[in-house]
């Protein structure tokens, strides 16, 4: 068991235990591929989930492959960090063509663009013209003030024209 | 006059285009697959999703740690516990609070009697779609018994709200637990019945034996989880593989079908349901005194330390996973839900459903117990 | 208001159909009262699964963007009379939903709605006296909605338009990149 991580470690990446299941490996941008295509041929050949962290401050977006072995009963973590202005990283859809449903959400929540996915249309959105939505810089509440023009007061910000009731 | 000939060279009279959903009682929740159709058959699925997006992730950013325990049980609408429980051993493990004994069992006893729940209404629904409306009547009557419990225990019927940081909310009502033995007998005798007039059903077996075969390979390869895997012949469930909460003290198994069609589908859930009442009468038995939960200080000023952490949970459908992330303050830096039936719901259906007759098609999506609102968040 | 009408609405109260539409997660207490425990059939009222032969059209919760077009699209082809119940707080003022960027918070501005159900989520008790409710109303001839979806179409039409054909960003886009908390 402890000896993934070595091997990951000799591959000058770091890695590190977050609980006995759990491990998680810190990769550059242009070794994702090779990465995970390497713990794919490791057993590792559960695909369960693409996520993404905006983070502003540091103006980088960090990407989160979660993936599962299931012979060794083992979560890798495999996360890699992309610039926030103009996000693009290779499509994984070589190694699982499962990616691309995950990647088209990213792309549509994040604006990420995945070099190499062929399918990128709107997926849970539709007509929508702003930021997208889960970046840091999206404001919920001032969107939702503004389109849906809920009041808290007996109006309900309902002007009804006067033929109305 | 000279009219189009009908014929295969002519593409466009061969397909017609059919919006299965999401106003359509054969599909489950509001969800909808735009298939391309040749006579009966699909040729192409296409999911449309986002017709319950609420932008889950969104608004947990913009809430308390704890405030978020009351908006999480609505991204699993019939099985909401899971959501509750997986969120919270995410926070546990990252501000390192520990959890008493007594509050994991209750946990598990929760947790294996929302199993139950789900297992049942999801059954019930595939009696909708097969014609078969016995056993909605019946199961969804017996499914509140188990809502019942839950609205003693913890006052609401379908959300419950129960857990929090460092244990449960309150304690086990005088008398629940015989109540809940009373419930696992009356479970126990019901048990016969629904396996004689479902799952030997010849109308039943006719519709979901050798429907939808997946291969263990296939499985694995297009990310499923949960009793759809294990109905392939992978035997792995998270219970087992890495036991969270107490279940590395109670006996039970994984029960084996294994021939991946949708027969076995349905059937491995049966066969968990008899493990799950194994489960519940162990908890029973062994669940021992104590506090029922560790006090987290104030929780308007509650921080979670730096880190992050993917807590997961198996539920009724699969994996169910939180992958959180804190920056140290009163608020989730961000929380990414992955839902069990994301994989199948909007990958692996456009590839099953092709070549399937369209009468086939709510049984299918009722045998792999997809739940829209948990890939829509 | 001749004897004709007040017949005729007596008639009406006593079969209602309602669409088989979950919107959202309300509808998990749906079969609940449709089967044996609560048995909604005593009331006359039975799930129908197409529009056109549907009477109630119950909004089970939150309404997303994308689930308002579908709902409207149900509802100007339902046949009239016809009602819609708002079920849940969600309908009422976005519910737990109040800051989405992606769920309605007034389901009147959009359709008009007779009876609004409060709570999250309502027990089937409570759909059950509101189907009650919706009777009595239909048959006192009070339950108008769909003619003032009609006098009022405009109106209405002005506010679907604005959620559903945006040409342009809601908000302004901001230049510099800030963190919004």
């Amino acid at each position: 068991m402890a000896d993934i991580l070595d091997e990951i470690r000799a591959m000058d990446l770091k890695a590190s235990w977050l609980n006995d299941w759990e491990f998680e490996v810190i990769v550059p941008k242009e070794r994702i591929g090779s990465v995970l295509d390497y713990l794919k041929s490791r057993t590792f050949k559960g695909f369960m989930g693409l996520s993404c962290v905006d983070w502003i401050d540091e103006g980088k977006f960090e990407l989160v492959y979660i993936l599962q072995s299931y012979d060794l009963s083992l979560e890798a973590i495999v996360k890699t960090k992309i610039p926030r202005h103009r996000p693009v990283i290779e499509s994984m859809n070589a190694i699982w063509k499962l990616c691309e449903v995950y990647e088209r959400e990213m792309h549509e929540f994040f604006g990420i663009e995945f070099v190499g996915n062929p399918n990128l249309r709107p997926f849970f959105l539709e007509n929508w013209l702003d930021t997208p939505p889960l970046r840091k810089d999206f404001d919920t509440l001032a969107f939702s003030e503004e389109l849906f023009e809920f009041k808290e007061d007996e109006t309900h910000g309902i002007n009804p024209p006067e033929r109305i009731e | 006059m000279e009219l189009t000939p009908l014929n295969e060279s002519n593409d466009d009279y061969r397909y017609y285009e059919l919006f299965i959903g999401p106003n359509h009682p054969g599909i489950e929740g509001n969800f909808s697959y735009i298939l391309k159709m040749k006579g009966h058959t699909v040729a192409e699925a296409t999911p449309d999703p986002g017709l319950l997006h609420r932008g889950f992730e969104k608004l947990m950013e913009r809430r308390l740690w704890t405030q978020n325990l009351a908006l999480i049980p609505r991204i699993c609408v019939p099985e909401p516990d899971v959501n509750e429980v997986a969120y919270c051993m995410g926070i546990e493990h990252m501000a390192k609070i520990e959890v008493p004994k007594r509050a994991q069992y209750i946990r598990v006893i929760v947790l294996e009697l929302a199993r139950i729940a789900s297992f049942l209404f999801g059954v019930s629904g595939l009696g909708g779609t097969t014609g078969h409306y016995t056993s909605a009547q019946w199961l969804i009557g017996d499914r509140d018994y188990i809502l019942d419990l839950f609205e003693w225990l913890t006052g609401g019927r379908v959300y419950h709200i129960y857990q929090y940081p460092g244990g449960v909310k309150n304690d086990l009502p005088e008398g629940w637990l015989d109540k809940l033995s009373d419930f696992l007998d009356y479970m126990g005798k019901r048990l016969p019945e629904y396996d004689k007039f479902i799952f030997k059903n010849p109308i039943i077996q006719k519709r979901t034996v050798g429907l939808g075969y997946i291969s263990a390979d296939e499985a694995i390869e297009n990310g499923l989880t949960g009793p759809n895997l294990r109905a392939s012949g992978v035997i792995y469930d998270i219970r087992k593989a890495q036991p969270y909460l107490v279940y590395d003290e109670l006996d039970f198994e994984i029960p084996k079908t294994g021939d991946g069609d949708a027969f076995s589908r349905i059937l491995q859930r049966r066969l968990e349901l008899g493990e799950s009442i194994k489960i519940l009468r162990q908890c029973i038995k062994q669940i021992p005194q104590g506090p029922y939960r560790t006090k987290v200080p104030n929780p308007f000023q509650f921080r979670v330390p730096k880190g992050s952490y993917y807590s997961k949970v198996e539920s009724s459908r699969g994996e169910f996973g939180y992958y959180m992330v804190s920056d140290g303050d009163v608020k989730p830096y961000r929380v990414y839900v992955r839902g069990p039936s994301y994989s199948i719901g909007l990958y692996y259906a456009t590839k099953a459903l092709v070549g399937m007759r369209i009468e086939d098609v709510p049984v299918w999506i009722h045998t792999t117990d997809m739940c829209p609102p948990d890939f829509d968040r | 208001m001749s004897e004709w009408t007040e017949i005729v609405d007596y008639f009406r109260g006593r079969s209602m159909w309602m669409l088989h539409y979950c919107t959202g997660c309300g509808a998990i207490e749906l079969p609940p009262t449709m089967t044996s425990r609560w048995d909604m059939e005593r009331f006359g009222i039975t799930p129908m699964a197409t529009p056109r032969q549907a009477d109630i059209l119950l909004i089970t919760g939150y309404l997303a963007i994308k689930t308002l077009k579908r709902v409207i699209y149900t509802y100007e082809q339902m046949q009239p009379p016809k009602w819609v119940l708002g079920f849940g707080s969600c309908t009422i003022n976005g519910g737990i939903y109040w800051d989405s960027y992606n769920v309605i918070e007034r389901l009147d501005k959009y359709i008009p709605v007779d009876i609004y159900i409060a709570g999250c989520m309502p027990r089937p008790e409570a759909i059950l006296d509101s189907f009650v409710k919706l009777k009595e109303m239909v048959q006192n001839g009070e339950a108008k909605g769909y003619e003032k979806y009609v006098k009022n179409y405009e109106w209405y039409k002005a506010n679907q338009d604005k959620v559903l054909k945006r040409t342009k960003p809601v908000l302004e886009r901001i230049e510099k990149v800030t963190k919004i908390g």
